[in-house]
C-alpha cells in the first residue's frame, strides 16, 4: 500500500517533467515575440535585443531548456510578461476563485445527483426515471455558454435577483474588503464575520454554480442510475431483501457502495478538468479563476504564465487522479488485500 | 400430529408475456411440518427456486402469484411488503446457491451478520456480535472471531455457505429454506455442508426445505421429498417410499439417471426429450411426451396430486410401481 503510493508519487514527478518538456517545446515553436510583449508599446530594436538577453532568449534552445527545467524544479516559474508579477502569485490569486466555484458545484451535483440516480434506478422506467433521462439528454446537449447566458437573462435581466457577473460587489470590496484566510470568499467572509461581503459573494457565486451544476448533474444521475441498475441485479442484493433489511439500507448502504467505483473515476476526472478552469463559464461570468489566466496568457503569448498555469493544472489533475485511486482502496476491500 | 410450518396450496405463479404468458408454478401443493427436512427436487426450470422465493414473497415484480402460502400461520400471498420484511429472515431464512456472490463484497462478514441479526432480534451492537460469533461456532467455522472480521473474498465458497447458514440460524427462524446450497461447491465441501445441515436438524429440530436437483443428497439428508416437473409437484411422500418405490413415471426414470458408484457408466440412463418451457405447457399432463406409459387421458386431463398409498401422493393417471406397471403392459 505505502509502496504503491510512493511509486505513484515518483511516477507523478516524471509525468510533470514530461508535461514541462512538452509545454517548453510548444512555447518556443510558436511564432511570437515575448520580448515585445514584455516591453509593450513600440520598442526599439536595441530595447528588444536587451529584453531577449534578459529573458535568455538569445541562448541556444538546449541551454534555455535546461535553465527552464532547473527553475521549475526549484519552484521558480518566472514572472508574467503581461503583469510583471511572479507566475506563482498570479496562480495563487486565482486558484481560490476556481476552487470555490468548482468544489461547490461538485458538492451540489453529488448531493442532488446521487439520490436522484438511486431513485431512478429503483423506480426504473417510471415517470421519474424517464424525466431524469430527458433532463440528462438536455443537460448533455446544451452548450455551457447558452445555459449560462439564459440563466443570466432570467435571473439578472428579467428578475433582477442576482448579479450578472464578477465575484463580489465593487462597493463591498472597497468598503468591507474580505481578509484573505483561505482565498475562498464564502469561507473567509464567514470566518471574519463580514456578513455583507458573505451575502454579496453568495449572490455572485450562485449563477455560475447553478450553471456548472446543471451541466454536470445529468452525467452523475445517469452514471448512478445505470450502475445501480446493474448492482441491484446482484445476488447479495437479493440476500439483503431475503433477510428483510430496510430498503434504505439496501439501496444506500449495500447497493450504492458498488456504484462508488465508477462514480469516483468520473467525478475525479471531471473535478480535475473543472479545476483547469471551467473556462467558458468563468469567462461569461467574469469569474477571476484559473481558466481566465490560462486563456489570456495563451492568447497574448505570455509564456511563463501559460507554462506555469499548465504545469500547475497538470499537477493538480494528476494529484486528483492519485487521490481517486487511493479512494478505490478505501471503498473496495478486495483491492486492499491484494 | 404437529401443525405444518409451511402449507402451500394451489400456488400458481405466472409472468404475463407479450406473446404467451409464462406459467412458472402450476397448482403447487406442499406441506412442511415442524422438524421435517423436506427435499424439493426437479430439473432446472422446474420451479423449485420459484417455490422457495414465493415462500418469502420474493416473486419478481412482474410475476403474479395466486393461491395460498401459509407460513407459521401467516398468509404470504397478498401481504404488504412491510410485513413481509419481518417474515423474511425472522420466520423463514434462506440460504442461496452461489455463496461467493451471496454476500456484499464491500462489507465484512461481521458487519453483514450484525446488520441482519439486529434487524430480527432486539440486540445491541455488542450482543449481536456475540450472537454472530456464537452462530459461527454452531456452523463449525474454524476461528469464528477471525472469520467475523474477514471479507467475503477472503473466504472459500464452503466457508461462506457456513456463514450464510449461520446468518440464517442467527435470526432464529422457524424454517430454513436452502436453495441448492451445495450446487456451486466441491463434492467434499458439499458433503460437509450437508452433514452440517443434517446435524443441525437432528440436534435442534430445525425444519428445513432443501432444494436440490441431486437425488443422492435427498436420500442422505431428507425425511420427506417432493418431486417437481414443469412447475408442478408430481410426487411427494416420505423419502423411503419415494426413493424405493416411486409411483410417478418421472420419478422412476429420474432415479435411474442417478449414477451409482461402481456401476458401469454405460448403464446410466437419460430421459429423452426435454421439459416443456413455462410458455408452452401442453394440455393434459406435461410429462406425457416423454412418458412411456402415456395413455389417451394423459393428453386431455392434467392429473392432480392425489394420495395413492400411506404418505405418498402422486399426480399421474397411470401411476404405480415400475414392476407392477410392467406386468400391466405385458
Amino acid at each position: 500500500m505505502l509502496k504503491y503510493v510512493a511509486l505513484r508519487l515518483v511516477l507523478l514527478i516524471f509525468i510533470v517533467f514530461g508535461v514541462a518538456s512538452i509545454t517548453f517545446v510548444l512555447s518556443r515553436v510558436l511564432p511570437s515575440s515575448p520580448a515585445e510583449l514584455m516591453l509593450g508599446g513600440r520598442p526599439t530594436v536595441e530595447q528588444v535585443a536587451a529584453a531577449r538577453q534578459e529573458l535568455g532568449l538569445d541562448l541556444p534552445l538546449v541551454s534555455q531548456y535546461f535553465a527552464y527545467i532547473r527553475e521549475i524544479f526549484s519552484g521558480d516559474f518566472g514572472d508574467s510578461l503581461r503583469t510583471g508579477e511572479p507566475v506563482l502569485a498570479e496562480i495563487g490569486k486565482r486558484i481560490g476563485a476556481t476552487f470555490e466555484l468548482t468544489t461547490l458545484s461538485i458538492i451540489f451535483v453529488l448531493l442532488i445527483g446521487i439520490p436522484l440516480g438511486v431513485l431512478s434506478a429503483v423506480r426504473q422506467n417510471t415517470a421519474l426515471d424517464n424525466s431524469t433521462r430527458a433532463i440528462a439528454v438536455v443537460g448533455v446537449a446544451i452548450p455551457s455558454f447558452i445555459l449560462a447566458m439564459v440563466l443570466q437573462l432570467v435571473f439578472n435581466g428579467m428578475l433582477g435577483w442576482l448579479p450578472l457577473q464578477g465575484r463580489l460587489d465593487r462597493l463591498i470590496s472597497l468598503d468591507n474588503p474580505i481578509e484573505t484566510v483561505t482565498g475562498l470568499f464564502l469561507v473567509d467572509s464567514l470566518l471574519t464575520g463580514n456578513w455583507s461581503a458573505f451575502q454579496s459573494a453568495l449572490a455572485h457565486i450562485t449563477l455560475p454554480v447553478l450553471t456548472l451544476t446543471i451541466l454536470l448533474l445529468a452525467m452523475v444521475v445517469r452514471i448512478t442510475r445505470n450502475s445501480m441498475v446493474e448492482v441491484l441485479k446482484d445476488d447479495y442484493i437479493r440476500t439483503a431483501f431475503a433477510y428483510g433489511l430496510p430498503k434504505k439500507s439496501i439501496y444506500y448502504r449495500h447497493a450504492l457502495k458498488a456504484t462508488l467505483i465508477p462514480m469516483l473515476t468520473i467525478v475525479g476526472l471531471t473535478y480535475g478538468n473543472l479545476l483547469g478552469g471551467a473556462v467558458v463559464v468563468e469567462y461569461i461570468f467574469d469569474w477571476p479563476g484559473l481558466g481566465g489566466l490560462l486563456v489570456f496568457s495563451i492568447i497574448e503569448n505570455d509564456y511563463p504564465a501559460s507554462i506555469g498555469a499548465t504545469l500547475f493544472l497538470a499537477a493538480i489533475y494528476l494529484l486528483i487522479n492519485l487521490i481517486v485511486d487511493l479512494l478505490y482502496f478505501v471503498v473496495d476491500p478486495r483491492l486492499r488485500s491484494v | 400430529m404437529s401443525s405444518p410450518i409451511l402449507k402451500i396450496s394451489k400456488l400458481n405463479v405466472m409472468f404475463p408475456g407479450l406473446m404467451r404468458d409464462a406459467h412458472v408454478l402450476r397448482d403447487v401443493h406442499l406441506t412442511v411440518k415442524q422438524g421435517d427436512v423436506v427435499g424439493l427436487v426437479g430439473e432446472s426450470g422446474s420451479g423449485k427456486s420459484m417455490t422457495a422465493s414465493a415462500c418469502l414473497g420474493l416473486i419478481p415484480n412482474r410475476g403474479r402469484a395466486t393461491g395460498s402460502i401459509v407460513l407459521d400461520g401467516q398468509e404470504i400471498i397478498g401481504r404488504p411488503e412491510a410485513e413481509l420484511a419481518n417474515i423474511r429472515g425472522g420466520i423463514a431464512a434462506m440460504v442461496f446457491q452461489n455463496p461467493m456472490r451471496s454476500l456484499n463484497p464491500f462489507y465484512s462478514i461481521g458487519q453483514q451478520m450484525v446488520e441482519i441479526i439486529r434487524r430480527h432480534r432486539k440486540l445491541g451492537a455488542r450482543d449481536a456480535r456475540v450472537a454472530a460469533i456464537d452462530e459461527l461456532q454452531t456452523v463449525q467455522m474454524p476461528d469464528p472471531e477471525i472469520a467475523f472480521s474477514k471479507y467475503p473474498h477472503q473466504m472459500s465458497g464452503g466457508q461462506i455457505q457456513r456463514v450464510m447458514i449461520a446468518i440464517a440460524l442467527a435470526c432464529r427462524p422457524r424454517l430454513l429454506i436452502a436453495d441448492e446450497p451445495t450446487t456451486a461447491l466441491d463434492v467434499t465441501v458439499q458433503a460437509q455442508i450437508i452433514s452440517l445441515v443434517r446435524g443441525l436438524a437432528d440436534r435442534t429440530g430445525l425444519t428445513v426445505l432443501f432444494i436440490t436437483h441431486d437425488l443422492g443428497v435427498v436420500s442422505t439428508l431428507c425425511n420427506r421429498v417432493a418431486v417437481m416437473y414443469a412447475g408442478r409437484i408430481v410426487e411427494t411422500g416420505d423419502v423411503g417410499s419415494v426413493i424405493n418405490s416411486p409411483a410417478h413415471p418421472y420419478t422412476q426414470r429420474l432415479l435411474k439417471t442417478v449414477p451409482i458408484v461402481g456401476a458401469s457408466s454405460s448403464n446410466l440412463e437419460t430421459i429423452p426429450g426435454q421439459v416443456p418451457g413455462p410458455t408452452a405447457i401442453p394440455l393434459g399432463c406435461a410429462f406425457r411426451s416423454r412418458c412411456n406409459r402415456a395413455t389417451e387421458i394423459c393428453s386431455t386431463v392434467d392429473p392432480q396430486l392425489k394420495s395413492v398409498a400411506n404418505d405418498l401422493m402422486v399426480a399421474c393417471h397411470n401411476h404405480g410401481s415400475a414392476k407392477s406397471m410392467g406386468k400391466q403392459i405385458a
